[in-house]
């Protein structure tokens, strides 16, 4: 007998939620729901908004398959191969998804409907592009009532785009902490006082900040439904969009021109890791056809686990080469890509309540295949971590680990000795080897022409 | 700001489990009153603008 999992990242909407069942994932919809629900259907706005793919697709199920009483409809959204997280993106990553909310709402009232939501855990990636995943989120519109969610789009999207955009992009790290995003006050008090000369800042941030202050005074009216026209509603959405496509953030000159630069690699040497890299992928042959790229930089050698059929997810924890790496994935329509800043020495916790709603990063695993390139020393001399550990840490995360092992010898490794007491006697070839074969067979390993360095790759037993 | 809440009413959609925020209602309806000329204006100009471009579409497809 299949068991249902009820989500624990489903639970606030009464208007139904999310399970799994048999590994498949189902949305339940709730009779609470039943009116918008025919009138998102018979609107025209789901087939409009999933035809043009900002929505999720799905199949009907049988209603037999719903886990609890009260279901009218059960459906079959199409799988998303990796759930992301908002403080997981960069900031082109966020503001896509913050423009695709407001593309939908526009939609949604151009068809007599709303978003009773703007959370940026609606969005998730899928083929390159941001999708909208939450197809509860609709309600029939009645005209004069206000946008119940425009405060939490400002906390979920403008306050952190404005953050990264005109402080520091490492801001964005704030969702993390707030998982309902970035409180007004604080995007306010932290915002330079220029912000105050632009029309949408100054609106939807600073004075909306203020406003809020009101909000837990005693006395103050119950404000459940503020008079707004439909005119006056769509000049506030209109307004959000031009705020947010306003804000950019590019890294500065140098930052982009290291990525280009800064390896040890002449033109040679990295044809030939590219041609060997390709190989070990080849030989590879994991059941997960997915792929976690560790300290994948611009997400160049992703793009070969992507060729080889793998969905990849590129990870970094430089905000810079995240935001280039997507930039890249967005302009080349590259689908099977998805880059993602992730911090290896302190990757993405469980989160929210219960310490359940949000998963870890290795709860969203394991992937078939793992590549560590270039890598290595930054975690073993970088950050202290003893080849064993990094070794069960590979074994958790994949199947298949294809590792770069940069010796003491390269300059890279040289650099990070620069400044510290060399205490690393295990730091070599045969350490490496030792550490992998608690957990790993070696399958391959050959000398990278023209540098030091060796590739490997290991299957785990 | 009391005047402006009292003519605030309340009865919203049944399902609409997010609080909205009292501060965000006002903020909101304040705003809708500044933006929305400058708003209208800006539509109705988009709309001459395509209207326009529709007829210079039309008439070199007719000269083609």
């Amino acid at each position: 007998m299949t068991i249902a999992e009820r989500l624990n990242s489903s639970f606030r909407d009464p208007s139904g939620f999310i399970f799994r069942s048999g590994g498949v994932i189902f949305r339940q919809i709730d009779a609470p729901y039943k009116a918008d629900w025919l009138c998102l259907s018979e609107s025209g706005l789901l087939a409009e908004l999933i035809d043009e793919g900002l929505l999720v697709a799905h199949e009907s199920a049988p209603l037999s398959c719903a886990v609890s009483e009260g279901a009218i409809a059960v459906i079959r959204p199409e799988p998303i191969p990796f759930v992301s997280y908002p403080y997981e993106w960069s900031f082109s990553q966020l503001k896509d998804a913050a423009l695709l909310t407001i593309a939908i709402q526009k939609r949604a009232i151009a068809r007599g409907m709303s978003l009773k939501d703007a959370s940026a855990y609606n969005i998730q990636f899928l083929r390159g592009r941001p999708i909208f995943i939450d197809t509860l989120s609709f309600e029939r519109y009645r005209e004069g009532e206000p946008w119940v969610a425009y405060g939490q789009f400002c906390r979920h999207f403008l306050a952190p785009l404005a953050l990264m955009a005109r402080v520091d992009a490492r801001l964005g790290g704030l969702l993390k902490l707030h998982l309902d995003g970035v409180p007004l006050d604080l995007a306010a008090r932290l915002l330079p006082s220029a912000t105050r000369l632009q029309p949408g800042l100054l609106a939807h941030i600073h004075v909306h900040a203020r406003a809020q202050r009101g909000d837990a005074r005693p006395g103050m009216t119950p404000a459940k439904a503020a008079h707004l026209s439909k005119t006056g509603l769509l000049a506030l959405i209109d307004s959000l969009e031009a705020t947010v496509a306003h804000l950019s953030w590019e890294p500065k000159n140098t930052e982009w021109a290291e990525y280009y630069t800064d390896t040890n690699y002449d033109a040679a040497a990295m044809a030939d890791k590219r041609r060997l890299v390709a190989a070990y992928i080849d030989d590879s042959k994991p059941e997960i056809r997915t792929c976690w790229d560790l300290g994948a930089n611009d997400g160049s050698f992703s793009k070969l686990a992507a060729e080889a059929g793998y969905y990849t997810i590129a990870m970094d924890s430089d905000l810079a080469a995240v935001e280039k790496a997507y930039l890249d994935v967005r302009g080349s329509h590259e689908s099977n890509v998805l880059p993602l800043i992730v911090d290896l020495t302190n990757p993405s916790p469980m989160l929210g309540w219960a310490n359940a709603e949000r998963d870890s990063l290795l709860d969203r695993g394991p992937a078939g295949l793992a590549l560590s390139l270039a890598l290595i020393h930054h975690l073993a001399i970088g950050n202290n971590v003893p080849l064993p550990l990094i070794a069960e840490f590979f074994a958790r995360v994949g199947e298949y680990v294809i590792c770069e092992f940069v010796p003491k010898g390269d300059s890279q490794v040289a650099r990070l000795l620069r400044s510290r007491e060399d205490i690393f006697d295990g730091y070599h070839e045969a350490g490496f080897e030792a550490a992998m074969s608690a957990n790993f067979e070696l399958l391959r390993s050959e000398a990278i022409p023209g540098t030091v360095r060796r590739l490997y790759l290991f299957r785990r037993r | 700001m009391t005047v402006i809440s009292t003519f605030l009413a309340s009865g919203h959609s049944p399902l609409a489990y997010l609080d909205g925020g009292t501060g965000s209602m006002l903020v909101q309806a304040a705003l809708a009153g500044a933006l929305s000329a400058a708003f209208m204006l800006k539509t109705q100009w988009q709309r001459v603008r395509s209207m326009f471009a529709r007829h210079a579409h039309n008439h070199n497809s007719l000269k083609g």
